[in-house]
């Protein structure tokens, strides 16, 4: 074991899941399942095999780069991505997709490419793979309406790719090194690859590819997704941008606002998508602090979120699976159905809800803390309202609609999923309640080393007591009939700037030139019947008529015209 | 005889609804009652002040409800001034 260990010593965990998307493109059955699997193993066994370091160096253009890094921040990422690739896989074991297989293994290779980059260059190129390769897993749904959401999406992620590169070029000019280490925001370069992470980590207006395009994934695809895209992201932030104080405004806007959204919407998948926003959110926050103890509690929460988000979207997946919908109006009363999926979900929620002894809880309390630490009181106070929320928005609602609640029309499931399924989803909650369990555990794979305990009295009861009260709101505010709900209907999100505004503005231009084109073919066709008439009548010139061929002279000679009228004064 | 079996059977359908409304009512009351008690709870000294508002009595209690009934009916008029039809953006494309 440890010769084979000694092997693994090097090797970046994404080439292997390379190897593995290549070998998939043309592998089905048994060999796709043991390339879904033992891509994420290998890389497992090569990230913790490696010792701390730069692999893979080599020189560009003067500069000495290194594609492959593995130090204090991007080990406890990487190890989240691989077990998140191995829970993907088992999940998407039984799929017999071609695309979805290769897709997905890129995907994971792109994005712990991206979290081992030790220089710029090698990000870039991760980056533009991360935002292709993911769109596969939209487009995988083979359906008229997610391809137009894979295209929307995609147009999200090439332009964080443009941005990063135009920064990038910048840096490297800006200082002469290629190393991806701290950036800031105080040149515009450093400004374009803010916005560049920002994009992907969800910002405020730019977030509307996760909400749009994620519901649109396949069940299997959508595990990969909110595992991979935002984590790698908010890594990448971590990296470049800590401490900068404009991000904790952000994060607070994205903590908050999403709630809104998310209350309101039908389709539960839809749901989960606003909670990753809320989530990033709270991480963006923790990395603002530019603390010790926020970055850690980002980058735990990260971690965390990985797990609870993807058992959740797993959870619903199964509903979606058995149900064909994954709307809170189409879903109901699964309980009985399926017990195993509604305990996991339940662990999930728990997670995601920050109860103590789940995995939530124990990352989320270490930013709340920075964030007070740092003096940012209000910032506290808002993140306290996001805090108050999830049960609300996530925790509750998901659980409660999908399995709990009186179905609309009475719903057929036969049962709990097969076994990969269930193997999946089991192996994400013990995650979840591990890192709840053993938050030291989990503190012991941070970037910086620290005393903190989660369990102090004071803590405990004041995070049970904001919890109780507001699932007691949950349960006045359902017995009342105040709880908000849409039944198959769209709510308007920033997605309306290019979704209605930006086509129609279009629509109106083209319309406008139009009949300007008119106006001027008009002129054109005026002008040639005058000259007709000073023409002598034996030269038999035609009449002109607007159609055909003569559009286009009309159109040649009014522009002429209008040449020389410029032309003449000068 | 057979009457009063078609009563019994009668009685043992309309049984299973019965008991799970009764359980219900004494959950909700169980939950309301621990609601309570973590606010008693506040009285002792297992808050040991690192926070600004610690000493405000059943802070989290009173924000954490006040917050969830708020953003409920923020999202209301929310919905009331973002909600369109499901074929919103593909009825605009139509136009």
């Amino acid at each position: 074991m440890t010769d084979f260990m000694a092997i693994l010593v090097g090797i970046p965990c994404w080439a292997w899941f390379l190897t593995a998307s290549m070998a998939a493109t043309v592998a089905s059955g048994a060999t796709r399942a043991m390339l879904l699997l033992g891509a994420p193993i290998l890389g497992l066994l090569s990230v913790l095999a490696t010792p701390f370091g730069n692999y893979l160096p080599f020189e560009l253009y003067g500069l000495n780069l290194y594609a492959y890094r593995l130090d204090e921040l991007s080990y406890p990422f990487l190890l989240a991505f691989n077990m998140a690739a191995l829970i993907g896989g088992l999940y998407a074991l039984r799929i017999e997709d071609k695309l979805q297989s290769a897709g997905a293994l890129l995907y994971a290779a792109s994005t712990m490419a991206v979290a081992g980059a030790g220089d710029l260059l090698s990000l870039i190129v991760a980056w533009e793979i991360m935002g292709i390769s993911s769109a596969a897993l939209i487009f995988a749904r083979r359906e008229a309406a997610a391809t137009a959401a894979g295209l929307r999406y995609l147009m999200f992620q090439l332009g964080s790719g443009f941005l990063l590169i135009c920064g990038a070029v910048g840096v490297v000019q800006l200082t002469g090194d290629a190393r991806f280490d701290y950036i800031g925001i105080n040149h515009s370069s450093g400004m374009l690859i803010f916005l560049a992470f920002g994009i992907k980590c969800g910002f405020p207006f730019l977030h509307n590819w996760i909400s749009d395009g994620y519901p649109a994934a396949t069940t299997s695809g959508i595990v990969f997704l909110s595992a991979f895209t935002t984590k790698a992201a908010i890594y990448a932030m971590t990296r470049a941008f800590p401490g900068t104080e404009s991000l904790l405004y952000i994060g607070l806007a994205m903590a908050v606002l999403p709630m809104f959204y998310a209350i309101v919407e039908d389709d539960l998948r839809k749901v989960l998508a606003y909670s990753i926003i809320s989530q990033m959110g709270f991480m963006l926050c923790g990395v603002a602090t530019g603390l010790a103890l926020g970055v850690n509690g980002a980058v735990a929460h990260a971690m965390n979120d990985i797990f609870f988000k993807g058992l959740l979207f797993m959870a619903i997946g199964v509903a979606l699976q058995a149900t064909g919908s994954s709307c809170r109006s189409g879903l109901g009363g699964l309980y009985r159905a399926m017990p195993i999926t509604t305990t996991l979900c339940i662990i999930a929620a728990a997670s995601i809800s920050a109860v103590p002894f789940f995995s939530g809880y124990v990352s989320k309390t270490l930013i709340m803390d920075a964030v007070l630490q740092n003096g940012n009181v209000w910032v506290w106070y808002g993140l306290l309202l996001a805090a108050a929320g999830a049960p609300l928005y996530v925790g509750i609602k998901v659980p409660y609609f999908a399995f709990f609640a009186k179905p609309a029309k009475p719903t057929q499931a036969g049962g709990d999923p097969p076994w990969p399924l269930l193997a999946a989803m089991t192996l994400a909650a013990t995650l979840c309640l591990l890192a709840g369990f053993l938050p030291q555990q989990l503190y012991a794979l941070l970037p910086y080393s620290m005393e903190y305990d989660p369990y102090s009295g004071s803590h405990l009861l004041a995070q049970v007591q904001l919890l109780m009260f507001s699932a007691l709101a949950f349960i006045w505010l359902q017995q009342r009939g105040l709880y908000p709900h849409s039944k198959a209907a769209t709510m308007m999100d920033s997605d309306w700037f290019y979704r209605r505004l930006a086509p129609h503005l279009a629509l109106s231009l083209a319309a406008g030139y139009n009949k300007m084109q008119n106006h001027i073919i008009n002129l054109g066709g005026t002008t040639a019947n005058k000259l007709r008439q000073l023409a002598p009548p034996h030269w038999l010139l035609p009449h002109w008529r607007p159609t055909g061929n003569n559009r286009a002279v009309a159109l040649a000679v009014a522009l002429l015209l209008l040449t020389a009228l410029y032309l003449l004064p000068r | 005889m057979q009457a009063p079996q078609q009563n019994h059977t009668t009685a043992s359908a309309a049984q299973p609804t019965e008991p799970p409304r009764r359980s219900m009512k004494l959950a909700w009351r169980l939950f309301m009652a621990a609601c309570a008690a973590t606010l008693l709870l506040d009285f002792t000294q297992l808050r040991y002040g690192e926070r600004i508002v610690e000493s405000w009595w059943g802070f989290y209690g009173i924000f954490a409800f006040c917050a969830c009934v708020g953003v409920a009916m923020a999202a209301l008029l929310l919905r009331r001034l973002l909600l369109r039809p499901q074929d919103y953006y593909e009825r605009g494309q139509d136009d």
